[in-house]
């Protein structure tokens, strides 16, 4: 008795850990497919999501959330490096005196970005609510939903420091 | 109960529309230059198709009108253009608000705390508005005291709505 619960301790302990995952993005690819895409920018949103869960099996909604939210945190720090581009354009525009009321720009700006993240949060709210009720692909939904839209800011971002340059 | 609801999810919503429900004179002339856009973007048959729609309709009054590339004129065909996106907007939006009803009037019975659609989707078009003027005005203020910032808020106005009345007409598509 006592030599076949250590077997099946041993074969237990010994089994392939359930399939290491690993959920990285690699930024660089996003930045290459960006450079060649530029007046198509969309084109690079999620993809390097989708190439993480084939790498993951083609994994349950869980997998696929996770892999959306790995991509998301590039994204996320791209707008506020686009953010913080667009305040600092801002600042050294209307400290030129062209005839800015005072703080203008960088008020509009803040204004706008505090605009969009209440848009943002109303906008996956309306993703989660369809996905809703008992659904796990609610996940994948609403991450979906942050990177479409996180996406877009900064390439909307983008656009008025470069119209305005 | 229902009925209060049904109320308070259409007032507002037509109420921060309401003040352009009726074009100043000098765009109201100027919206026969718009009659092709409903057209278009009725005929598109994905996203890519009806992006294209976008700005056909200012173009045209530009070109057409006299005076259509001063400053002022730019400017009115694009408001003009803006009010015919308006007008498909909110024509997109009652149609999505319908399916959300039906959804959640299905639901409502079983699980009526998540029967919550048309609800969000009322609050995610009230903070898009928020969030577009907010982008105008950005851009509008860009410009400084320059004239320039007549076309341009006009122009994001008119792209914005645009684009937003897509995003509404191929929701489906991006929901999975």
């Amino acid at each position: 008795m006592k030599p076949f619960f250590v077997a099946l301790i041993v074969f237990l302990n010994s089994a392939p850990p359930a399939l290491a995952q690993s959920f990285k993005i690699d930024a660089h690819l996003i930045d290459r497919c960006l450079a060649i895409n530029d007046h198509t920018p969309m084109a690079c949103v999620g993809r390097q999501a989708d190439a993480c869960v084939q790498r993951n099996n083609d994994g349950p909604n869980m997998v696929v959330a996770a892999c959306m939210e790995a991509e998301l945190a590039f994204w996320d720090g791209f707008l506020n490096r686009t953010y913080a581009e667009l305040l600092t354009f801002a600042e050294h525009e209307q400290s030129m005196d062209v005839g800015y009321v005072t703080n203008e720009l960088t008020d509009a700006a803040r204004d706008m970005q505090r605009a969009w993240i209440a848009y943002r949060d109303a906008t996956c709210g309306l993703y989660l609510a369809r996905a809703a009720p008992f659904n796990s692909a609610a996940g994948p939904a609403v991450n979906d939903c942050l990177l479409r839209e996180t996406a877009r800011q900064v390439f909307q971002l983008q656009y008025v420091v470069g119209a305005y340059r | 109960m229902i009925r209060l609801i049904n109320l308070t999810l259409f007032a507002p919503l037509l109420a921060s529309n309401v003040a352009l429900a009726e074009p100043q004179p000098a765009v109201q002339e100027l919206m026969h230059y718009m009659d092709g856009t409903a057209a278009c973007f009725d005929a598109a048959m994905d996203e890519a198709a009806a992006e294209a729609c976008i700005g056909q309709g200012s173009a045209v009054c530009m070109d057409t009108e006299e005076g259509g590339y001063t400053t002022i004129g730019m400017m009115f065909c694009a408001w003009a253009e803006f009010e015919e996106w308006d007008r498909l907007l909110n024509r997109e939006y009652a149609s999505v608000m319908d399916g959300m009803r039906a959804i959640d009037a299905q639901e409502a019975g079983l699980f009526p705390e998540f029967a919550v659609r048309a609800e969000r989707l009322r609050d995610a078009q009230r903070a898009w508005i928020v969030m577009r003027d907010a982008e105008c005005s950005l851009q509008y203020a860009m410009w400084g005291a320059g004239s320039m910032r007549q076309i341009a808020g006009a122009t994001c106005k008119l792209q914005e709505t645009g684009e937003r009345t897509l995003y509404l007409r191929f929701l489906g598509d991006y929901m999975r």
